[in-house]
């Protein structure tokens, strides 16, 4: 599945977000990559999150391959319809 | 001989202790080939150390004891987590197996190529997290080497002095109250380890240049948190010098709770809002603990400088975001870029006087694309947010300059949809030239702001960095008080008028303020509490008395005794509040 999405949290994938993320990947058993123009990363890793550099407003794509890929986009997207709990 | 040292002032506080020097050197990272036979052993001890580690840190969290806040919970997780990282850990295994090298190097070389790929990220506190991937790194290699134990044990009134210091050290050292201090060659005000250091109440200095090479074991330092100074080799005049200091702030400590919670009202009733100076967006918190009402500055430059390049309109966006974390404040004052020649990293532009070069407004009329970039991030923060942002303007000296800054403001402002009453203008008088043209700039502001330090280095024409210059500089010589009465002669009724500089922290300058009729006093934030705790105690009336007698004098030193004199006439608690001073 792919996904393309804007963050909306206002600090973007800083420390605290990208960790909520990476936990949250690792839950499922799919290939789940993140990239951001050219860059692609794997978004288990918590370097390759950040190194993805993604603060506010930058448009990122999901691609999630493999048995749980559809419930694992949705957890996916909804960390991020949620601005990982950040804001109110 | 007494030796000092000034550093970054990364956590406010006064401490003495003994020096404890840790991690002296970092560790170095040694090649080594591995045979084919050896290569399943190092992947293996390799995972073992990933493992010991992150144990480490694990029992941290279990020993916990609920000491920690929540903050540092999350920086030990995130520090878990690159543990975890199966692709980091792969690319390292893969590196052992695929090229017969020791773990250590490996773990230094992927380390090492992912660096070139953080670099391209723009964003200063993303980039600040590499730094933790390196302290992790330095674990393992640690534990490979069976080397991670701590030799040494932590006393009472200990000063940890490093070359730099993980968050995870900073966070297991100082856990149990016994650390009185920390000082580190490295680091910056962003680092996991300052954040820690603040919220652990830990006076710390950082980027003080070879600290760790320049102490002796055991040494007593003496380390000033609010003024980023330490101290050590002391004779006996300027002990006894440091501890009357020492109980000062320590007075001022206890009392400081009290003090901030008062709000700024005079005898007779008037308000004075008390607000905060701030040079980092996260001071925001301090500035609350302290008992500020606002941010009456935020001084921007920090973003700008040290870097080799200016900050994007998203990083100043989400900069400028942080000064409304957590809903402390309501309102802010933005104070556009104050930088000249000096401080950017431009030597083809070098100036022979940059103070009276092409600085603040100057130099953003002069690049009007970061000007522009700087106010769409405070414009887009007001329409995104909701939040009341005050724009204030540095270094106006004539009113072409003032008309060319708002006709950019105003065109700028028109791209976003903002309720008016969200933003407001207001410019720092600080050249003798603004004074002078007071009145018709204030026809064209909402609000002036009296920026103290500049305005005196300008009217007696006196460096005030200059050490050597003494009295010749002080805010007490006749000519200030003249320039700011005849300012406050001059400014039409019901202009907001604020006080920035360091002269607004000077309890003795306190009724000068008051006379002028000031409607705000913006500081450093640890001068709040002292600052509220006198205004109470004076009246306009009185102020008016005291501001008028001390125009009559003509030497510093006459106007400084004719005004501590008439303070202590009117308020009988002047000599105990003074010792709150800092």
């Amino acid at each position: 599945m792919i996904n393309v999405i804007k963050i909306t949290n206002s600090l973007g994938l800083h420390a605290r977000a990208s960790s909520k993320l990476v936990k949250l990947t690792n839950k499922f058993s799919s290939q789940i990559n993140i990239s951001k123009g050219n860059l692609v990363i794997d978004a288990k890793s918590i370097l390759g999150i950040l190194s993805l550099g993604a603060s506010f407003g930058t448009e990122i794509e999901i691609k999630t391959v493999g048995e749980d890929e559809e419930l694992a986009m949705r957890e996916i997207i909804d960390l991020f319809h949620n601005k990982f709990g950040e804001e109110r | 001989m007494s030796i000092e040292k000034s550093g970054l002032p990364i956590s406010p506080g006064f401490s003495v202790g003994n020096a404890l020097l840790i991690n002296q050197a970092k560790t170095i990272v040694k090649k080594k080939k591995i045979k084919n036979s050896e290569i399943v052993r190092e992947v293996n001890l390799f995972q073992a150390a990933v493992e010991e580690s992150k144990n480490e840190i694990n029992k941290m969290k279990l020993n916990d004891d609920n000491q920690y806040k929540i903050e540092h919970i999350e920086i030990l997780d995130f520090n878990i987590l690159i543990l975890e990282d199966e692709i980091l850990a792969g690319e390292v295994i893969d590196m052992i197996t695929k090229k017969q090298i020791n773990a250590e190097w490996a773990l230094n070389k992927v380390l090492v190529n992912k660096s070139k790929e953080f670099s391209l990220v723009k964003d200063l506190y993303m980039q600040e997290r590499l730094a933790d991937f390196y302290y992790i790194a330095e674990r393992i290699t640690k534990n490979l080497r069976g080397l991670n134990q701590d030799l040494f044990e932590i006393k009472n009134n200990t000063i940890l002095v490093a070359h730099d210091l993980s968050p995870i050290d900073a966070l297991k050292y100082c856990k149990d109250g016994k650390v009185k201090g920390i000082l580190t060659d490295l680091g910056g005000a962003t680092s996991h380890t300052a954040i820690i250091a603040r919220s652990l109440g830990i006076p710390t200095i950082m980027s003080l240049i070879n600290i760790s090479t320049s102490i002796e074991p055991g040494q007593r330092i003496y380390v000033d948190g609010y003024k980023g100074k330490v101290k050590w080799k002391v004779n006996k005049n300027e002990k006894n010098e440091l501890t009357d200091l020492k109980n000062k702030y320590s007075s001022l400590q206890r009392n400081l709770f009290e003090f901030s919670k008062l709000t700024g009202e005079t005898k007779d009733k008037r308000i004075i809002s008390i607000k905060a100076n701030i040079e980092i967006s996260s001071e925001v918190k301090m500035a609350q603990k302290y008992g500020a009402e606002g941010i009456g500055m935020y001084r921007t430059e920090f973003l700008f400088t040290n870097k080799e390049y200016f900050p994007s309109l998203e990083e100043q966006y989400l900069d400028y975001v942080c000064l409304f974390n957590q809903d402390f404040f309501d309102e802010v004052t933005i104070r556009t870029l104050d930088i000249g020649g000096d401080k950017i990293q431009d030597y083809t532009h070098l100036e022979n006087n940059p103070a009276l070069g092409l600085r603040g407004i100057r130099y953003s009329l002069a690049n009007s694309d970061v000007f522009k970039t700087q106010l769409n991030a405070i414009f887009k923060v007001i329409s995104n947010k909701k939040k009341k942002i005050r724009i204030l303007l540095p270094m106006i000296s004539n009113l072409d300059e003032l008309e060319e800054s708002i006709s950019i403001i105003d065109e700028t402002k028109n791209k976003y949809l903002i309720d008016p009453k969200l933003v407001s203008l207001g410019v720092v008088i600080e050249t003798p030239s603004a004074a002078l043209l007071i009145k018709e700039i204030c026809n064209k502001v909402d609000f002036i702001s009296i920026g103290t330090n500049d305005l005196i280095q300008y009217t007696i024409a006196a460096d005030r960095t200059n050490e050597t210059l003494g009295d010749i500089i002080s805010h007490y010589q006749p000519s200030v008080l003249r320039m700011l009465k005849l300012i406050s002669n001059e400014i039409p009724d019901n202009t907001y008028v604020s006080i920035c500089g360091e002269m607004a922290n000077d309890v003795n300058c306190l009724p000068i303020f008051i006379a002028m009729g000031v409607k705000e006093l913006s500081m450093n934030y640890y001068s709040i509490p002292k600052i509220k705790g006198v205004i109470h105690d004076l009246s306009f009336k009185d102020c008016n008395e005291i501001f008028n007698e001390c125009l009559k004098y003509t030497c510093p030193k006459e106007v400084k005794k004719e005004l501590v004199g008439l303070i202590k006439n009117k308020m009988p608690s002047y000599s105990s509040i003074i010792n709150y001073e800092i």
